[in-house]
């Protein structure tokens, strides 16, 4: 095997991470008295650098696995690479909004670093792959979530997250070791071979391994129940790494669900797929229960986001093309209203943005209809009613479940709008039907912001109302896993 | 211009209205509703061209366009009328220029959001009247949903988020019901073989399982229910009249409420035709007592508005019972029936806030110090009460003709229920107009005021005393909407001996 053949078709990676060597440089060495923005922007011109490489390989339709098979280059991991791409871009323009004044730089190398390990993750097809590259992205954000000392809540977000992240990363391994013990490799192919010749027997070990991975991955993702650090971590951490861990960990972890299950365990599908229903349904209902109370609007989103990871894995359950069509629209879907609100979150929040409750948008509407508007669209896209993007997945995941005659999947999908629409119309009331409050909310309108917040709401509408193309794009990627 | 464009330039001119309202200053609030006025006007105007260029003696949908939407999820964009569309779309439009009038002097904060929520609405509602896709129609009406929550939320009483907030979720919970359906009928036609559409006509055609249409046809039904407050999930109508301007009010009950009915009539029937016909006794008897049950209710009711809900939850049920009668006199009664309520209770809504901006909706007496005002309540009064020459007459007659082939006892009960929501309404207007005056003020009307109610009152005659040129519109369409539940009643006399 040419390793430097193998190479080549790595160059977004390749950019990513000497950009990432780059940026430390820069902030330690070349520009050790800039202010971070400078850094920023040349982070922000990397992301776009390796999006626009990406964007180049996805058309080239490669389909080729280097390094002796342990990594993917095809359309899924490609789509995937440009999908974690387009949400660091977001977050950089939500940290160029973050950092207007001297903070040092070391955020946005560490933001590459956790992408680079994101973009490993979803094109793995080897376990340990995987968890190198999940380690690598749980590290980093172990590192930026500590990253702003300014709320008291960081050191407890930061020590939790490294402790659970532990713990999963135990889970993965052991499962890890009991699959090795079993097929005697952790490559994905290897696995699907034997559990081929195996003849969907049922062997204990490669189960409970099957178990262990799973119960990581979920933990990783903050999937109910392993959901328990998600809230407190998102309180603690600044506004672009909260929009961070609700975006990259969740997609990551189902495009590792999708290769491994889908197309690794596929032989003993009738075994997972309760599972993966019932964790499905925990993390969605769950998610929205506890986000009905809520008050406190980091933690209000964090709910809502460990929901969203539910849709994904209702439609990997369903274990059919339209599912994975439908579960990572509901991701794409779900990173773009995690952009939009956590702009928002940066535009209108106090001084000391963890203390932002949901009664401080009280009369939002009458100080910025526009970006009440906006607001409500994105509640939308959440609650999974039309006309935004919400609602069409939302009907690709029904049907798919509904293929794969799971009724109780459907009615769940279906029901769960209820919930969803009842947080979205907490928000509306406080938006649109409430008096301002006597110390209203100051709207800091940056530009960065604002081009995110209009890039997602955009995309949000556009999705809503003319889905076809995206969903061509989806199903021509998601081959791969099938 | 090609006559199959209108039915989108019907949706289209109230959404750039809405657009447009939202560009203008704030501040200018006069421009605002005069500007919003023109839209609704054009609007109206387009929608009586529409009436004059159709032809009632075509069957089935005409003005027909059809664009590929959604091609992945086999959506189109499918846009037609038949003669049911057709009327609910004028009525939609006559009404939406009602609203706007009616709250000339009521809304006077945030006037530039009131009347872009208002028109949004309008191109929604007509874009769910004239979709001839099922899940065009399901998304219409969800997007409706949105202005209606503002509307209700926004500019009301004390009491209406809360009231907003039932409606909104009560009604999602109907949507739940419908979409599982819908989704359901697009993975059940992956099994048959043929295109996949969520076109009405082609899920006519299809022919699905007995116990598949059962369920679909429970799901949707109580789907409509919901959205139309069909007795027994009524109870969200009463909170909301309490609490709504006159605006919402009107925006519910005369076209919301259609919605939901519309559906009925345009999803449960043709769809499950065959299942319709075993359960209609059922229905007969739901819709018999929906009328009694709303009657009585507002005979207890004290508040007028309350009253007013009551008295359309028992019109709702007596539309239900014309449709449940699977009779082309009864189908055409029910939409006659539908269309007169929506204008009648817009009447007595419009009055309702004409007292409640003076400040006299508990006064008595007052036909002393408002003599014009009191007139034309009584007109509409005896309007909803169903008198000959009234719309409502020919409705609840025609229903009635329609549904005595399901036994006697059965119309016996909606006339009862219907004699007690007139004799409600005329009680509580003896106790408006006559006794001691106490209100105040003179609450005379103004001719914007007069201008509203007697343009509605022309509608309700004009049907009620020429009701065969609505009629003949709509016949050949309900025969259209009949036709396979007659086939199938023809198929089982055939088949017995």
């Amino acid at each position: 095997m040419n390793l430097a053949a193998d190479w080549s078709f790595l160059f977004p990676e390749v950019v990513v991470a000497l950009a990432a060597i780059l940026l430390f440089l820069l902030d330690a060495v070349f520009w050790p008295r800039r202010s971070s923005r400078s850094i920023g922007y040349v982070c922000l011109c990397a992301s776009l650098i390796a999006l626009c490489l990406e964007l180049n390989e996805w058309n080239q339709e490669i389909n080729i696995a280097p390094f002796g098979g342990m990594y993917a280059r095809d359309a899924f991991s490609s789509f995937f690479h440009i999908f974690l791409l387009g949400a660091t871009v977001l977050t950089v323009l939500l940290a160029l909004q973050h950092f207007s004044d001297g903070y040092r730089g070391e955020f946005f190398p560490f933001l590459m670093v956790a992408i680079l390990g994101a973009m490993v993750t979803v094109a793995a097809t080897n376990l340990v792959l995987a968890f190198v590259g999940l380690e690598l992205v749980t590290l980093t954000l172990c590192v930026l979530s500590a990253y702003c000392r300014g709320s008291g809540y960081v050191s407890e977000s930061s020590a939790k997250f490294f402790v659970l992240g532990v713990l999963g990363s135990g889970f993965i391994l052991y499962g890890g070791g009991l699959i090795y013990g079993a097929v005697g490799s952790l490559g994905l192919k290897e696995l699907s071979l034997h559990l081929l010749a195996a003849d969907g027997m049922d062997d204990p070990l490669l189960l409970a391994g099957a178990g262990f991975l799973l119960a990581g991955l979920c933990s990783k993702a903050a999937v109910v129940p392993f959901h328990a650090w998600a809230p407190d971590v998102r309180q603690g951490v600044i506004v672009p790494v909260a929009c961070f861990f609700s975006i990259v960990p969740g997609a990551a972890v189902i495009a590792v669900l999708m290769r491994f299950f889908l197309y690794g365990f596929e032989h003993v599908a009738d075994q997972w797929v309760p599972v993966m229903a019932c964790l499905a349904i925990a993390t969605i209902v769950g998610g929205y229960l506890l986000a009905l109370n809520q008050r406190n609007l980091k933690r209000l989103l964090a709910y809502v986001f460990v929901a969203q990871v539910g849709f994904a894995l209702i439609g990997t359950a369903a274990a059919n093309t339209q599912g994975v069509v439908g579960a990572v629209f509901q991701i794409c879907v779900s990173g773009m209203t995690a952009g939009g609100c956590y702009a928002l979150l940066a535009m209108c929040s106090r001084a000391n943005e963890d203390e932002t409750e949901i009664g401080d948008y009280a009369g939002l509407a009458h100080q910025h209809p526009a970006i009440a508007l906006i607001f409500v669209l994105l509640l939308l896209a959440l609650a999974g009613l039309p006309p935004a993007a919400g609602f069409i997945g939302r009907f690709l995941l029904m049907g798919a479940v509904a293929q794969a005659g799971q009724p109780i999947l459907v009615a769940v999908t279906a029901g769960v709008v209820l919930l969803s629409a009842f947080v979205a119309c907490r928000f509306a009331v406080y938006i649109y039907m409430r008096p301002a409050p006597p110390n209203p909310l100051v709207v800091k309108i940056t530009p960065e912001a604002m081009a995110v917040l209009l890039l997602t709401a955009l995309c949000t509408l556009a999705l809503g109302l003319f889905p076809d193309m995206f969903i061509g794009i989806i199903r021509s990627s998601v081959v791969a896993v099938m | 211009m090609n006559a199959h464009h209108i039915p989108t330039l019907l949706i289209i001119v109230p959404l750039a209205g809405a657009i447009l309202v939202m560009a203008l200053p704030r501040g200018r609030e006069e421009l605002l509703r005069w500007v919003s006025l023109a839209i609704g006007l054009l609007e109206l105007t387009i929608a009586a061209f529409a009436y004059s260029v159709f032809d009632g003696a075509i069957y089935g949908p005409q003005m027909e366009y059809r664009r590929s939407w959604i091609a992945e999820l086999g959506i189109e964009y499918h846009v037609g009328m038949d003669g049911v569309s057709l009327l609910l779309v004028v009525t939609t439009a006559l009404l939406l220029i009602t609203a706007l009038l009616a709250s000339w002097d009521e809304v006077q904060y945030r006037v530039k959001e009131f009347s872009a929520t208002l028109l949004a609405l309008a191109a929604a509602a007509v874009g769910a009247l004239v979709a001839l896709d099922m899940a065009m129609f399901f998304i219409c009406t969800e997007i409706a949903l949105l202005p209606l929550f503002l509307l209700l939320g926004v500019w009301g009483g004390d009491g209406r988020v809360f009231a907003a907030v039932k409606f909104a979720l009560s009604n999602l919970a109907g949507s739940t019901l419908i979409l599982a359906a819908i989704v359901y009928l697009g993975v059940l036609q992956i099994d048959l073989d043929g295109p996949r559409s969520f076109a009405f006509a082609h899920l006519a055609k299809l022919s699905l399982a007995p116990q598949a249409e059962f369920w679909l046809l429970v799901g949707m039904l109580i789907g409509f229910a919901m959205k139309a407050a069909l007795f027994p999930l009524h109870s969200w109508l009463a909170d909301l009249h309490r609490q709504a301007n006159t605006a919402s009010s009107i925006a519910v009950n005369g076209i919301w409420l259609n919605l939901g009915l519309y559906g009925i009539l345009r999803v449960c029937l043709p769809l499950f035709s065959e299942t319709v016909q075993q359960i209609d006794q059922y229905l007969v008897l739901l819709a018999v007592v929906a009328t009694v049950y709303g009657g009585m209710l507002a005979w207890s009711a004290a508040e007028l508005p309350r009253l007013l809900a009551f008295v359309s939850i028992g019109q709702v049920g007596f539309v239900t019972l014309g449709f449940a009668s699977l009779t082309v006199s009864g189908v055409s009664g029910g939409v006659v029936h539908m269309v007169s309520r929506a204008l009648v209770m817009t009447g007595l809504f419009v009055i309702v806030g004409i007292l409640r901006v003076r400040g006299l909706t508990e006064a008595t007496g007052l036909s002393k110090k408002s003599p014009w005002t009191c007139g034309v309540l009584l007109v509409f009064t005896i309007a909803a009460v169903g008198v000959p020459g009234s719309s409502l007459f020919v409705g609840a007659f025609t229903v009635m003709a329609g549904a005595l082939h399901h036994g006697v006892w059965y119309v016996f009960g909606a006339i009862v229920g219907l004699l007690l929501a007139a004799a409600s309404l005329l009680r509580r207007y003896q106790q408006l107009a006559f006794g001691t005056a106490t209100g105040d003020t003179s609450g005379n009307l103004k001719s914007r005021e007069l201008a509203v109610l007697v343009s509605l009152l022309l509608g309700v005659l004009w049907i009620g005393l020429k009701p065969q040129t609505a009629l003949d519109k709509i016949v050949y369409s309900i025969e259209h909407v009949l036709v396979d539940v007659d086939s199938h009643a023809s198929a089982k006399q055939a088949g017995e001996p």
